[in-house]
């Protein structure tokens, strides 16, 4: 339920390594006594303060460890990966995971910035040409040096039928990978994509050894088969159906970003019943994405601590194309300003969501900031006015006709959020009928138009992969994947198709500031809230970011002992 | 005794082949594909989701990828996990001994606590039976995930005597593990084997040889071990092994309310992600220990009544 | 869930003297009857909209709005108990109607035709007899989507086996009773002598058998709602209450799944009294 998006371009020239300013110590001192929460505030140094007075102040980084806590259970609440290899990385579980064991090109810091990583410079000397130096002195974990040849066969892989990568369409346009210097690789591209570049810091720019997948083929990345990576984790052992063990890769090529903690053990307690139970008793000791369920317990009862930090996620209620009251623009108007967004926030979020103003959150402004921040704060706040949607309700001509809403059986969350859509409609007059689907149905409604004619709306949540709005907007165009209801509006389309050929930051962030304020206009799609991401750890440790980071960064290496 | 077990063999392959069938075309019949699922509802490049339906052959004919599964059960392979990208035997093997394990636990409660309490109250009358009666006619009413979260609660949160959850490693550890789902699975059974008990040896107890006996000043325990107890255990027999064969199937609540990775939820996970290679070998191992069970159940009455024929199952 | 269906076949052969259900049965069938008029009556006993949420007055105790108190949405919880108890007995009598009528049918007519016909009716019935009711549940469930009607299927389909062998074994004694040889040669048809004589005759049976069936089909649909596979939020049902309290007890909030888990098995336990007194009666008069 997560999308993305990969026709926009942008200059990706990788910042030089940035310091982290924000430093632990400060983000605590920082901290705001917001709500019940200990919130860390702590605004990354190329930022402007975030201008949303309806945001929620979030952390990035937590108290950086001081030692080894010797071994670390943590919890993937989407469940067992189904692979660790990093072409069929492509979710939470698998992700959070592989983000500690393989590495790219570039990396994503917790302030998302992109570092050099596994290259040392990129130059870019025409749009459709990456000339990247690779790294010297980088073993893989069996000692074996990595070189461009296995650089090459790693983003290769990604273009191999055999493979099936689920990266491949970030390699769309890519023409030719090869060797072209004895520390060097060159990618040509079919036409300009200067957000291929930007992939890299993905799972999408990992790189293996070119011997081993070779060797192992499909067998690669299941519990069998293994993986063989450069990164600060090498796996020990993969139980199934119980548990991933990863320890410290001691010779890991950069000593100063040794990991802290020499074992890291992932659970998978989906239920947020025993995860919360789990996590009280001290049987796990962290996890992303912490039980809402829970909260109430993980912040006074538990022994730890809970973190909102800065997200990337969205949650919002699209449409589809099926005939109901929903295709007017009147009936949409009113359900957006009958939703009980505090209740909400305060109920569904135990106060970790922040109301939304437009369908992208705060926390996607990797660039132009300010402009985004400006743009962001003159769109009216997401609030409930119920006299005013009646008046809508009844200008429309009080339609009769039936809406049903998707939810998913086996996610309290959407029944929950679904429950108070119903709600809201129902006091303003709108027949909203409520139906929940499993998960393996649910999903089909992002891909198959026939599916998701059952119903009228659905939920979703997004993450942008990179902190990119266009991300997110980019999908509003006729024909996109991402476009469920079939939206089409002239002045969007222009906007978009001009900001997806802008390379300067300034130009492209004011293009998609545009499209951004038409689609909010026409409630194109629902916001329904932007949730911190929440981080729970135990006493013992400290160190995660705090930041939705952990999908491709390697956060595992910061965690350690107080 | 080979003519009844064959009979049963080819009984048991005959379910095995029609319930095979009839899962898979349930699942295909169902909406949703494991391809969708594994991605998760993000976007992929329309090359690869044609690549990856062409690798798990989704893009065959319903029969031809029946008799292409069934080709590969008859040469000894239960196929590939479309979401867990593995054999499928691997998949089942870690989690079948949670399974049997916790099956097997909540079996022991079940029969020893069951007998015991009903020999007790079949032999004391008064209060002693009143409060047993009392508390299997409340125990059968329990529904398993009801007894899990009061023992979640109690037992795991509150006073910290057990772990919540996960499955453990090493035996004692495991069974560590296992005590509060083996009890939550136990209760009701239990109260049922108590009722039986205690009815049958009631019946037992009436009966005129053992009245003959009595009369004779034949010691009681050597009454209630010769006579009662032998004869009273041919309805508790069945009953149990029928109520034992059944856990494997029903631990499914349980296992969820605790999460153990058994087969159980294994089942739920994989008809959730449509992955049909999964869901057929669990389904079709469930069915297996179901009538293996039962058949040993049949075989166990000539044994403990000699005057039963072999065979007879009525 | 098979474990639970099975009890039936294996209760205790006791028929002592009884003076028809004694306190105890009479007790019974007045909290049946009690828990039936609640569920008839609901709408207009519920002194809130049981679906209306009001997320500010979440997790409240007892008070003179709210008598008790109040869910994690805000709902009030009497309010959702009292019209909870339509779903909750719906959904097995539906089970009990469906399971016995066609377990039934199929029974008695394979029993009175036998020979091939009830050769190849026993045989499907042990096939089904091996699957297990979860695990129907489940499948019926992903190919009908989540919902009272696909659980309610599925357990109809579970159900028939055990209905259907002990009703079959009990009609093939039935058919060999004198009296059916003697009103066939009087020329009475067969489906008369089926439905007048051997129905009417296993009658107390198939009562028994029905009453403790739906204290088991109660349980087994309140367990696959538990899983998220029966009936669906927001509706109001005790299976789903147990389960989405679950989360508030952690928080200190039992009241939900505690009052919803005291109905479940108030009324099961009750059902199963009364289906006992039955069977013994009925034991008792074909003894």
């Amino acid at each position: 339920m997560e999308r993305r998006e990969g026709n926009d371009r942008t200059t990706a020239s990788p910042a030089s390594p940035t310091r982290r300013l924000c430093s632990p110590a400060a983000a605590l001192a920082v901290g705001t006594a917001f709500a019940l929460t200990a919130v860390a505030g702590c605004a990354s140094p190329a930022r402007a303060p975030v201008a949303a007075p309806d945001a929620k102040q979030l952390a990035v980084f937590t108290p950086a460890a001081t030692h080894d806590a010797g071994k670390v259970v943590w919890n993937l609440p989407y469940g067992e990966p189904s692979s660790l290899d990093w072409t069929k990385a492509y979710s939470y579980s698998e992700n959070t995971v592989v983000a500690n064991l393989c590495e790219g090109l570039y990396r994503l810091t917790p302030d998302y910035k992109v570092v050099p990583n596994l290259a040392t410079a990129t130059v870019h000397p025409d749009p459709t040409t990456y000339v990247y130096t690779i790294r010297q002195g980088v073993t893989f974990w069996d000692g074996s040096p990595m070189t461009a040849t296995d650089v090459v066969y790693s983003l290769s892989r990604q273009l191999d039928p055999s493979v099936a990568s689920l990266w491949a369409g970030s390699y769309q346009h890519v023409k030719s990978i090869t060797k072209t210097g004895a520390y060097q690789v060159t990618v040509k591209l079919t036409k300009p994509d200067a957000l291929f570049d930007r992939w890299l810091a993905t799972a999408a720019g990992d790189v293996g050894s070119a011997k081993f997948y070779t060797a192992k083929g499909a067998a690669a990345g299941t519990p069998t088969g293994g993986e063989m990576c450069t990164g600060q984790y090498k796996v020990q052992s993969w139980k199934v159906g119980q548990s991933v063990t990863l320890v410290r890769n001691d010779a890991y090529w950069d000593r100063t970003r040794l990991a802290k903690t020499k074992t890291f053990e992932f659970r998978w307690v989906m239920d947020e019943a025993p995860l919360t139970n789990a996590l009280l008793t001290g049987q796990i000791d962290g996890t992303y994405d912490a039980p809402l369920s829970g909260l109430g317990q993980l912040r006074t009862g538990a022994p730890g601590k809970l973190w909102l930090g800065k997200t990337q996620q969205s949650v919002a209620l699209v449409f589809s194309t099926r005939k109901s009251p929903l295709q007017d623009i009147r009936i949409r108007q009113a359900l957006q300003l009958a939703i009980d967004y505090q209740g909400i926030d305060k109920q569904i979020y135990k106060d970790t969501a922040s109301p939304l103003r437009a369908y992208g959150g705060t926390g996607i402004w990797g660039y132009a900031q300010d402009m985004y921040s400006a743009a962001y704060a003159k769109l009216p706040a997401a609030q409930t006015d119920l006299a005013a949607a009646r008046k809508l309700v009844k200008d429309a001509g009080s339609p009769k006709g039936e809406i049903v809403i998707a939810s998913v059986s086996d996610q309290p969350l959407y029944s929950q959020l679904a429950t108070v859509v119903q709600d809201a409609g129902k006091k303003v007059g709108l027949n909203i009928r409520l139906q929940s689907f499993p998960t393996s149905t649910y999903t089909t409604f992002f891909s198959d138009v026939k599916a998701r004619s059952q119903v009228d709306a659905f939920f979703t949540t997004n993450y942008t992969d990179l902190p990119e709005p266009l991300e997110l907007y980019g999908t509003f165009r006729p024909g996109e994947f991402f476009n469920f209801g079939a939206y089409d509006n002239a002045a969007t389309t222009a906007a978009i198709n001009k900001a997806l050929v802008t390379e300067d930051d300034a130009q492209r962030a004011e293009f998609t500031v545009q499209a951004q304020a038409q689609i909010t206009k026409d409630v194109a799609v629902l916001p329904i809230a932007e949730p911190a991401n929440r981080l729970f750890m135990n006493n013992r440790i400290t160190g995660a970011p705090a930041s939705f980071v952990y999908l491709y960064a390697p956060w595992a290496a910061d965690v350690g002992a107080k | 005794m080979i003519r009844f077990l064959l009979g049963r063999l080819v009984g048991l392959l005959l379910t095995l082949w029609i319930s095979s069938f009839v899962v898979f075309a349930a699942l295909y019949l169902a909406p949703g594909d494991p391809i969708s699922f594994l991605t998760g509802g993000r976007e992929v490049s329309p090359l690869t989701l044609a690549e990856l339906r062409h690798q798990y052959q989704l893009d065959q004919p319903f029969l031809v990828r029946y008799a292409d599964w069934l080709g590969g059960v008859l040469h000894g392979h239960l196929g590939q996990s479309i979401v867990a990208h593995q054999d499928v035997s691997t998949l089942i093997g870690a989690r079948a001994q949670t399974s049997a394990l916790l099956v097997g636990y909540a079996a022991v409660l079940i029969i020893l606590g069951g007998i015991a309490a009903g020999t007790i109250a079949a032999l004391f009358k008064g209060p002693l039976d009143s409060g047993i009666t009392l508390g299997t006619t409340v125990g059968l009413a329990l529904p398993s995930f009801v007894t899990a979260i009061a023992l979640i609660s109690v037992f795991a949160v509150d006073v910290r005597w057990f772990p919540v959850f996960g499955d453990g490693s090493g035996l004692l550890d495991r069974l560590w593990h296992l005590t509060l789902p083996a009890i939550a699975l136990a209760v009701s059974s239990s109260a049922l084997i108590a009722r039986i008990t205690r009815g049958a040896l009631r019946e037992e107890l009436g009966r005129e040889h053992v009245e003959t006996a009595r009369s004779r000043g034949i010691p009681r325990r050597k009454i209630l071990r010769r006579h009662v107890l032998r004869n009273g255990m041919i309805p508790v027999t069945t009953v149990a092994g029928i109520t034992v064969a059944g856990l494997v199937a029903g631990s499914v609540v349980v296992e969820r309310a605790f999460n153990l990775n058994g087969l159980g939820s294994f089942l739920v996970q994989s008809v959730a992600a449509n992955d049909f290679p999964a869901v057929q070998a669990v389904v079709l191992l469930m069915v297996a220990v179901f009538v293996i069970l039962s058949t040993v159940v049949d075989l166990l009455y000539p044994l403990i009544d000699p005057r039963m024929a072999r065979g007879g199952t009525q | 869930m098979t474990t639970l269906t099975l009890r039936r076949r294996a209760l205790p052969r006791v028929a002592r003297t009884d003076p028809g259900l004694g306190p105890v049965g009479w007790t019974a069938i007045g909290v049946i009857a009690l828990l039936a008029l609640i569920a008839v009556l609901a709408p207009w006993l519920a002194p809130h909209d049981p679906n209306n949420i009001s997320l500010l007055d979440a997790n409240l105790g007892s008070s003179g709005d709210h008598l008790l108190g109040t869910d994690a949405s805000g709902r009030d919880l009497l309010s959702r108990l009292l019209v909870g108890a339509r779903s909750s007995l719906i959904g097995p009598l539906l089970v009990v109607v469906l399971a016995t009528a066609l377990g039934l049918t199929v029974a008695i007519v394979s029993a009175w035709l036998g020979g091939w016909v009830d050769a190849v009716v026993s045989r499907i019935l042990d096939i089904l007899f091996a699957f297990p009711g979860v695990l129907l549940a489940v499948l019926v469930v992903a190919v009908f989507r989540a919902g009272l009607g696909a659980a309610v299927a599925a357990l109809v389909i579970a159900y028939i086996p055990y209905i259907a062998r002990t009703v079959r074994s009990a009609a093939l004694r039935e058919k060999s009773q004198p009296y059916i040889t003697a009103l066939t040669i009087q020329g009475v048809g067969a489906p008369a002598i089926c439905v007048r004589h051997i129905l009417a005759n296993l009658m107390p049976l198939i009562v028994a058998q029905s009453t403790l069936t739906f204290g088991y089909a109660m349980v087994d649909l309140a367990a696959v709602s538990f899983l998220g596979l029966g009936v669906q939020p927001p509706t109001a049902d005790w299976g789903v209450m147990v389960s989405t309290g679950q989360p508030s007890i952690l928080n200190g909030y039992p009241q939900e799944s505690l009052y919803a888990s005291a109905l479940i098995v108030l009324a099961v336990g009750a059902f199963n009294i009364l289906g006992d007194r039955f069977t013994e009666r009925s034991q008792r008069s074909t003894r």
